[in-house]
């Protein structure tokens, strides 16, 4: 540690104060323990993800195959894919309880109203993800999923043609949609997250938590 | 001289180097926009499709066809005339039902909600708001019947 804190005067300090850091004992409760369960989830997702991302194909052809190639084939292929699956679904849920907690507590009220602000975007983008990963194994289900998101984006008023025309890459679902939504899911959406994951964590160390109610 | 407040020589410089910076950083986020949004050879209307011959349709008969992955009908007027629609509802969606055989004095009927079609497509009763959307027909020479999308 002397070598580190020689190059980086006060880091020792640092590290401390983000592994002792002491909280209010209100919160020792496992209801305030779903956010960061929420990011636990998003963690798993990045780890399956990068795996999954190693054999998965985002073309009409080989799309499906590819997928089928990682749940019978690969090595632990089926248990890295259905731990994808399952955090996707529980990273909506535990975001969603966090965000009763959240509500039920109080703990939106000022000055944590831009955390909270911060948390809905976290929320809408953890459902883009989910959705943007639906069409990914490009079987019925996603294939028709898609069609029905598309057809409802377009039927918003003003925006809704051209937004159905941005989500397709075209006049229909197609293999274009297929690689926006690759790109969508794999890069976009996990970068804006994070941004706005660094955020929401920077606002909690800087204001606190909460008081009990 | 008039007494308006002073704006600093730093202020002034600010607001003159602002609009060329917006426009440095707009001007790549409009190309990006460009970019994003799919090319003209993406956004063609699906190719005119042959679906049949006149021959093989008497009049208040149908084709049933497929023309841009979604389900179509013909349906023969009289000697001359031909009509062609989509069979998806104007209600909701879902794939008309279509009677087998003579179409005349028969209506077609949406299993979801109900709602009714006379054979020339218009609604006649139910949900469905408006007729079911026509497609153009073009009856070449040889009697070849070819759908394509209505120009609006």
């Amino acid at each position: 540690m002397s070598w580190m804190e020689e190059r980086f005067p006060g880091i020792g300090h640092a590290a401390k104060e983000i592994a002792e850091h002491k909280v209010p004992s209100h919160t020792l409760n496992p209801i305030y323990c779903l956010g960061g369960l929420t990011l636990i989830a998003f963690l798993v997702q990045v780890l399956t993800g990068i795996f999954l991302a190693v054999y998965y194909k985002p073309t009409v052809a080989e799309a499906y195959a590819s997928v089928q190639m990682i749940t019978y084939e690969v090595r632990f292929g089926a248990i890295v894919r259905s731990l994808h699956h399952w955090a996707a679904n529980l990273m909506i849920v535990l975001c969603f309880l966090h965000m009763l907690r959240v509500y039920y507590t109080g703990a939106f009220k000022k000055p944590r109203e831009l955390n909270w602000v911060a948390g809905c975007f976290l929320l809408l983008l953890s459902m883009g993800l989910a959705f943007t990963g639906y069409l990914l194994p490009y079987e019925q289900l996603s294939y028709w999923a898609s069609v029905i998101g598309a057809e409802t984006a377009g039927s918003l008023p003003v925006i809704g043609p051209d937004l159905k025309i941005m989500m397709q890459g075209g006049i229909k679902v197609t293999g274009e949609m297929l690689s926006r939504f690759y790109v969508l899911h794999l890069m976009v959406l996990p970068a804006i997250t994070i941004l706005f994951m660094v955020a929401h964590f920077i606002m909690i160390r800087v204001q606190g938590i909460s008081d009990p109610m | 001289m008039d007494n308006t407040t002073p704006v600093s020589r730093r202020k002034f410089l600010g607001a003159v180097l602002a609009i060329p910076a917006i426009g440095a950083l707009g001007t790549p986020l409009v190309a990006a926009g460009q970019f994003v949004y799919p090319p003209d050879s993406l956004l063609q209307p699906p190719k005119p499709k042959k679906i049949g011959n006149l021959k093989d349709v008497n009049v208040w008969e149908s084709i049933k066809f497929d023309f841009n992955d979604a389900p179509g009908l013909l349906v023969r007027k009289d000697e001359k005339e031909v009509v062609a629609y989509s069979l998806k509802c104007t209600h909701l969606g879902c794939t008309v039902e279509v009677p087998k055989g003579n179409l005349k004095d028969k209506q077609l009927f949406c299993p979801c909600h109900g709602g009714q079609f006379d054979p020339m497509g218009n609604n006649v009763g139910g949900p469905p708001p408006k007729p079911l959307p026509a497609f153009g027909v073009e009856i070449a020479d040889n009697g070849d019947i070819i759908i394509s999308e209505k120009l609006a």
